[in-house]
């Protein structure tokens, strides 16, 4: 098989002595893969989706992270498994690079910038961030599942970087932050020599 | 799920599913009543007599989308160069199983 896309699962099954474990076969997975992993799911869970990107052979991978969505995507996520399979199965579509992102502080606030693969009409960034996440990952409180509060920081331009404050409550806790790019772009028309634009955009994760 | 075990057709809630005959790869409700999620027990609906990982649904469903797979190759109209899996949830597992597996031919 060329290429693959799990959605909401295969990343989080993880358990000792089991073979049929998610774990087992991430690390033999060497096609070019795209996770589409809400961030709030409580099957494929975000906490596991970094190590999960680890673990794959592959190095062709991208994420798709829906702030705030449980066990399902919108059209604006879904779409990332159909630009997959274009580029990879039917050769037509390059999905733009991860976005390179920095996270430093300033007078006490956090300050993210992201330089996005500007090879796409970008529409949008949107930074997602949160401190209500669990370093060791366990599903024992709601607000580190579904219940989770994502805030959202629209960054501005600074030369060629897009640069957003992240103003939080406190620094004792740990912040968890995902820039999300969507993106519009134009398609080749089904009749020759007419360029469309497709209605969907596409909305890509950095993970961080 | 029960009904179609059962061949109960004429019942009013008597649905389609998957028939995977003498074996439970059910995800739930299961034959066995056991988790489909770690289960390597024998019962009376799996592979092998003793534990083992051939046991548990999971590798029977990932065994079902392995062959899916071969057929697809096996179409003259299909290019067994450019196969993709997708799944969502259970799919989203199976994705991962069966990706992590496709050196096996079955």
């Amino acid at each position: 098989m060329r290429a693959a896309a799990p959605s909401c699962g295969g990343i989080s099954d993880r358990q000792e002595d089991n073979l049929l474990s998610d774990d087992v076969y991430l690390k033999k997975i060497s096609c070019p893969i795209m996770f589409l992993s809400p961030a709030n799911d409580f099957h494929g869970r975000i906490n596991d989706l970094q190590t999960a990107v680890t673990e794959i052979k592959s190095k062709a991978w991208r994420a798709t992270c829906s702030a705030h969505h449980n066990h399902q995507d919108t059209a604006v996520y879904e779409v990332a498994t159909q630009i997959w399979f274009d580029q990879y199965l039917k050769g037509t579509f390059v999905c733009p690079q991860t976005p390179q992102t920095e996270l430093s502080l300033s007078n006490g606030i956090p300050v993210f910038t992201v330089r996005p693969d500007s090879s796409k009409n970008i529409r949008s960034v949107d930074i997602y961030y949160t401190q209500q996440g669990q370093v060791d990952g366990l599903k024992d409180n709601r607000e580190n599942t579904k219940a989770r509060f994502w805030h959202r920081a629209t960054p501005g331009e600074s030369g060629q970087a897009l640069v957003a404050e992240l103003p939080i409550h406190s620094l004792d806790k740990p912040l968890w932050f995902m820039p999300t790019s969507s993106m519009r772009w134009m398609n080749q028309s089904p009749v020759p020599g007419i360029i469309t634009e497709r209605i969907q955009p596409i909305s890509l994760t950095s993970l961080r | 799920m029960k009904r179609f075990w059962a061949g109960e057709t004429d019942a009013p809630d008597y649905k389609l599913t998957t028939d995977w005959g003498a074996l439970d790869a059910y995800h739930a409700p299961t034959r066995t009543g056991l988790n489909s999620f770690g289960n390597t027990k024998p019962t009376e609906w799996t592979l092998d007599p003793v534990e083992s990982p051939r046991n548990n649904q999971w590798f029977i469903c990932t065994i079902g989308a392995r062959r899916a797979l071969t057929f697809l190759e096996r179409q003259p109209e299909v290019n067994a160069e450019l196969l993709g899996v997708y799944g969502h949830s259970m799919g989203g597992k199976l994705t991962v199983l069966t990706a992590g597996s496709d050196l096996i031919p079955v």
